[in-house]
């Protein structure tokens, strides 16, 4: 009994110990990631107002945290100007301003960040022609970077891609692919 | 780092092999609704590790792997692979290639491999954390992804945003930190938990040990005698155990010894059946061939028939080309006789023109000869005779211009006469024109001076007639207003008369009575009228007598008392209201004798101040005797006072002091119909509208007198008009006619000039007409002499040379002649040569067309011999083929006996097996009863293992030093009186 006594006690110093240390832990990281996460959105909020105004030729748009004081935890607010109108909050747009203005905010990520590789599926269904064109231009030029595998109906950006695949279901429920290299096609 | 491959196979609708290659840059998916396309970003999805089956548009996990199409089977797994170029180390992996795969199995196992090596889940996600590849970060967006990052709630768009900032791997350690944190803590409370809890517990557990003890010993003398009893039990069951597993045994032995028969049996059966089956194939397949056999027969029987019909077709073919070349060759020997011919005659021509080509030099030579002796003086003369002809032509030409130049001299001088007379006629005419003018100007000065008389006179008349015009004027405005003044003067007295005969103005019953007086003579003698008809008030006092008579104005004046009782008396019977009369006979008056007081504003007593009739007297006395009338308020006042009041006084705006002291005053209304004044009124109107037409009478006559002296001098204004109207048309003609003149005489002087300066150009020109003349005479005589000379010259050379040009005319017309026949011998030759050219390319043709036909005729010798072959080797085939039925037909009968022999021994055989199987069956069933029992006999081992091992820790393996007890049945009675020990010693 005694010996068990004398164990617990020991074992009981030896979990503080490593309690004070995991705390010192959590707040160096929480400090670390506050202060990377706030750099980071401000560059994401200038490259985004950036993108914004070339993909629309013209206004204005920011993003802006909900609660300074608590960066990790808040919600972002995303405020846009389409040229001509007033400044209003997201949900107050257009269907296809909307996803232009998500798109703007995508490209922007990818200026500061660009990732490996990027999987679109259809999210410029929604734009005019016009639009799909000034899309199409954007992937263009982030196409050195990034690799971007696009699924889409929409002829514009069909014209930008290098590589055009084609799934059809010849028989039923079943998928088949085809391919069309069109770079290979131009030359 | 680039993604270089996607391979799916089972992937939803994925079901085969499928694999996407993608190159750097953009890849497009493209396809119908419905096709699969985003089935391609779910996988990738799904291979870095998604875990929310939502979001791969499945409701369980096993939708992920194809599920099986009508025609198709479900796949049993679902595979896909990502494979990565990692050259440029981006992944932390030491491979140039990464290959990311994630499997599913149908029965719910999943693995995740790195390079084919299994790993787990968080392997996968850490590789690809801060890259932005993660399955929440921003690089798979999906059909509804941008909704999310649209959507409502802002902290649901965090996930991309800490993706993009890179603090994932932060937020992950975190996450992991804070985990360990709480267990620690957990750890820690339950260490705190023991520790209280052992603290409080040693002073007790001490104090029981005692009896614990006691119920140790206890324990241990009970757990001797039961393991005892255990292993008892535990030998005894092991037993009977053996010797089951043995009955077992037995009949597992038997069984499978049978079964080993059966089997047999059965592969023999097999085997007679695979037999059977052999010879039904063979039987058929024989059988078979019989009606193929004949079917090729056929078949090889026609083909004989074709070769023959062709070898006849060939041979028939092979008699016509034979026969054709014949005809070719014999052609071919007439065509070179012609060739013969046509040679011969090409000699002839030859020779022919050879003779006529030299005669043909002999005489161009000739010709040459003299021609060119010839040919110089030929020259020469030549250009004496080009010289004569220009010369003649030159003179006519000059002469023709002699001509001209005396046709325009003699023109000239026509002009020039032509023109002196014009200019003669011309200046008498302007003469003439002068003249007349001076004529016309006197005229016109006469007329002028008379008409500006004219215009003197008329303009002091017109002033005397406006002056006049004036007076009239005036005369007419004095009648106008007159005439106005009487019209108004007219209007006002009808109104008045109206009034007075309608009798407006008084009360009703008066106004009723006086009418009725009128009308009714009766009645109306002894009446005088109405007071205010009878007294006449001047103007000025007018509204002071109104003001003082009030009613009593419109009483009415009788003769007698009679009289107004008469009145009263009518006016009751017609009720026609009441009235108050003045008979003269019984109206008395006193007047006042003296005024006291010397005041100025007195006027004086009002019916001294008012006119009537001698008769009214006691009646105007009785009304205004004691009335007296001041000029204004003040002075009646002090009248009043000066008198005591014995008299009334009335001021001229008609107030009033009675003598009772009382005053009366105010404004007074202005009233149209005024009674008092209307009778006065009506008699002024009537005088002045009498005056007013006289002075009108007056004035017109006046203006009648006067226009009548005025007239001579209208008239005389009217004759002066008429006279100046008449002389200014004379004088505008006169006028008219001087501007003419004028205008004439500068025309005709104008002209004089222009004629004069013409004539004074044509001397010019006749001049110099002349002397042209004569230069071109000169010319004409000096080339006439010239021509003469020259042509003497020509006239001597041609005689001479007569001769010499008859023989050169008769050379140059041989010449000709053998020109022609040479060319003509050159056509003909040539048109021979064309038909032999002709002749060879027939020839040619022919021989080719020979060798051909020889060519085809051996071609179809050939085939003639090959087709014969291959009948005789058909014909030897269905020999054959015929030989080979007959001996199958033989053999299928052998074959069909051998059947049914096998068919009976396999009845037998099936037989066999079915007595076998039920053997088998019944062992099976003893088999399955001893296997209960044993299991039974273990369970029971098996429960005294347990309770051993739970009362005692103890295993059968460490017991050996336990014994078994003698006595069973003592023994376990001592065993229940132990328990109940124990038990009472637990209690307390």
């Amino acid at each position: 009994m005694k010996e068990r006594y004398d164990f617990m006690c020991e074992q009981r110093v030896d979990l503080e110990d490593t309690m004070t240390k995991l705390k010192k832990i959590i707040t160096e990281i929480t400090e670390n990631m506050k202060e990377q996460f706030k750099t980071q959105f401000e560059l994401i909020n200038k490259n985004f107002q950036e993108v914004f105004r070339e993909l629309f030729g013209g206004g204005n748009a920011s993003i802006k945290l909900e609660d300074e004081n608590n960066i990790l935890e808040c919600g972002i607010d995303i405020n846009v100007q389409p040229p001509g109108k007033k400044l209003q909050n997201m949900m107050l747009l257009s269907g296809g301003e909307k996803a232009f203005t998500a798109i703007a905010l995508l490209f922007a990520i990818l200026k500061i960040n660009p990732a490996p590789f990027c999987v679109l599926d259809e999210i410029e269904a929604a734009l005019d022609d016009v639009n799909v064109y000034r899309f199409a231009d954007y992937l263009k030029k982030f196409s050195e970077d990034t690799q971007f595998l696009v699924i889409t109906h929409r002829k514009g950006t069909m014209e930008a891609a290098d590589t055009v695949y084609g799934v059809t279901m010849e028989e039923r429920g079943i998928s088949k692919l085809l391919s069309m290299k069109l770079a290979e096609m131009r030359k | 780092m680039y993604l270089k491959r996607l391979e799916l196979q089972g992937f939803k609708s994925f079901a085969d092999k499928t694999v996407l290659e993608f190159m750097p840059g953009i890849t497009a998916v493209i396809g119908p609704n419905g096709s699969g396309k985003s089935n391609i970003s779910d996988s990738i999805r799904w291979i870095l590790g998604e875990q929310s089956i939502k979001s791969l548009r499945g409701s369980k996990s096993l939708d992920i792997i194809f599920s099986g199409t009508q025609n198709r089977k479900s796949l049993g797994f679902a595979e896909g692979s990502l494979v990565f170029d990692n050259t440029d180390g981006s992944l932390p992996i030491e491979y140039t290639e990464v290959t990311i795969t994630r499997k599913l199995y149908r029965s719910g196992e999943t693995g995740y491999y790195i390079n084919k090596v299994p790993c787990r889940l968080k392997d996968v996600l850490e590789l690809f954390m801060d890259t932005g590849i993660g399955k929440d970060g921003y690089s798979i967006i999906g059909q509804g992804k941008i909704d999310e990052i649209l959507s409502n709630k802002s902290e649901d768009r965090r996930n991309i945003f800490e993706e993009a900032a890179g603090i994932v791997k932060y937020r992950t350690r975190k996450q992991e930190a804070e985990k360990k944190l709480e267990r620690t803590k957990l750890n820690l409370l339950r260490i705190n938990d023991i520790l209280s809890e052992i603290e409080s517990n040693i002073e007790p557990l001490k104090q029981s040990s005692e009896k614990a003890k006691k119920y140790l010993n206890l324990r241990e003398e009970l757990k001797n005698i039961e393991i005892g009893l255990f292993i008892y039990n535990i030998e005894k069951y092991k037993e009977s155990l053996t010797q089951i597993v043995k009955d077992e045994e037995i009949f597992k032995s038997q069984c499978e010894e049978e079964e080993t028969k059966m089997e047999r049996t059965k592969a023999l059966k097999e085997e007679l059946k695979t037999v059977i089956d052999e010879i039904t194939t063979k039987i058929e397949e024989m059988s078979n061939l019989g009606f193929e056999s004949q079917k090729e027969i056929e078949m090889l029987n026609s083909d004989i028939s074709v070769a023959k019909t062709r070898i006849e077709n060939n041979n028939e073919n092979a008699k016509r080309y034979e026969k054709e070349i014949e005809e070719a060759k014999e052609k071919l020997k007439d065509l070179s006789e012609e060739m013969e011919q046509k040679k011969q005659k090409r000699d002839n021509l030859k020779e022919n023109k050879e003779k006529f080509q030299k005669e043909l030099e002999k005489k161009e030579e000739e010709l040459k000869k003299i021609t060119e002796k010839l040919s110089e003086k030929e020259l020469e003369i030549e250009n004496h005779k080009i010289k004569v002809s220009e010369n003649t032509d030159k003179k006519y030409e000059l002469q023709g211009k002699v001509h001209t130049e005396e046709i325009n001299f003699e023109n000239c001088k026509k002009r020039e006469v032509q023109l002196q007379n014009e200019i003669a006629t011309n200046i008498s005419e302007l003469d003439n024109t002068r003249m007349q003018k001076e004529e016309i100007a006197k005229e016109f000065y006469e007329i002028d001076s008379k008409r500006n008389s004219i215009v003197k006179k008329l303009e002091e008349i017109n002033t005397k007639k406006e002056e006049a015009d004036k007076k009239i004027a005036l005369y007419e405005n004095n009648i106008n207003a007159y005439q106005s003044e009487k019209r108004i003067k007219e209007a006002r007295l009808k109104f008045l008369e109206e009034t007075e005969r309608e009798k407006e103005g008084y009360i009703k019953s008066v106004r009723l009575l006086l009418k009725d007086c009128e009308n009714i003579k009766e009645l109306g003698k002894g009446m005088h009228g109405v007071l205010a008809n009878i007294i006449e008030v001047p103007e000025e006092y007018q509204t002071a007598i109104e003001m003082c008579l009030g009613a009593s104005l419109q009483n009415i004046v009788t003769e007698t008392e009679e009289d107004a009782k008469k009145l009263v008396e009518h006016l009751r019977k017609n009720n026609l209201g009441r009235a108050s009369f003045l008979p003269i006979t019984s109206v008395k008056g006193k007047k006042i004798e003296k005024i006291k007081g010397q005041e100025k504003g007195i006027i004086g007593i009002a019916s001294d101040l008012i006119r009537y009739s001698k008769k009214y007297e006691q009646i105007v006395t009785n009304l205004l005797g004691r009335t007296v009338i001041v000029d204004n308020m003040d002075t009646a006042i002090k009248v009043a006072k000066q008198n005591s009041y014995t008299f009334r006084i009335i001021t001229i705006e008609g107030d009033v002091i009675n003598p009772s002291g009382a005053i009366t005053g105010g404004s007074v209304s202005k009233k149209t119909v005024n009674i008092l004044g209307r009778g006065r009124e009506i008699e002024k109107l009537q005088k002045e509208i009498a005056s007013l037409g006289e002075k009108i009478k007056k004035q017109e006559q006046e203006k009648e007198e006067y226009k009548k002296s005025i007239e001579v001098i209208f008239e005389e204004a009217s004759s002066l008009e008429k006279e100046l109207q008449e002389i200014d048309i004379t004088y505008a003609t006169e006028k008219q006619k001087l501007v003419s003149v004028e205008e004439n005489i500068s025309k005709v002087e104008q002209r004089v000039n222009k004629l004069k300066e013409e004539k004074e150009k044509i001397r010019e020109e006749k001049e110099k007409a002349i002397e042209n003349k004569e230069k071109i005479q000169e010319e004409i005589s000096k080339i006439t002499e010239e021509t003469e000379k020259l042509s003497n010259v020509i006239q001597e050379f041609s005689e001479v040379n007569k001769d010499n040009q008859k023989y050169v005319d008769d050379l140059n017309f041989d010449i000709t002649n053998l020109k022609i026949s040479v060319s003509s011998f050159d056509e003909s030759e040539a048109s021979i040569e064309e038909i032999q050219e002709r002749i060879i390319a027939e020839v040619n043709n022919t021989n080719k067309s020979i060798e051909n036909k020889a060519k085809q005729i051996e071609k179809i010798e050939g085939d003639n011999i090959n087709l014969k072959e291959t009948i005789v080797e058909t014909e030897e085939k269905i020999g054959k083929i015929k030989e080979e039925v007959k001996t199958s037909g033989s053999k299928i009968e052998e074959l069909k006996q051998e059947r049914i022999d096998k068919n009976e021994i396999l009845k037998v055989r099936e037989e066999e097996i079915n007595s076998k199987f039920k053997v088998i069956e019944d062992l099976k069933a003893q088999v399955v009863k001893i296997d209960v029992k044993k299991t039974k006999i273990e369970d029971e081992i098996n429960n005294i293992i347990n309770k051993m091992w739970e009362e005692y820790e103890l295993t059968p393996n460490n017991v050996k030093e336990y014994k078994k007890p003698e006595n069973i049945q003592a023994t376990q009675k001592k065993v229940l009186t132990l328990r109940k020990e124990l038990k009472e010693l637990r209690k307390c």
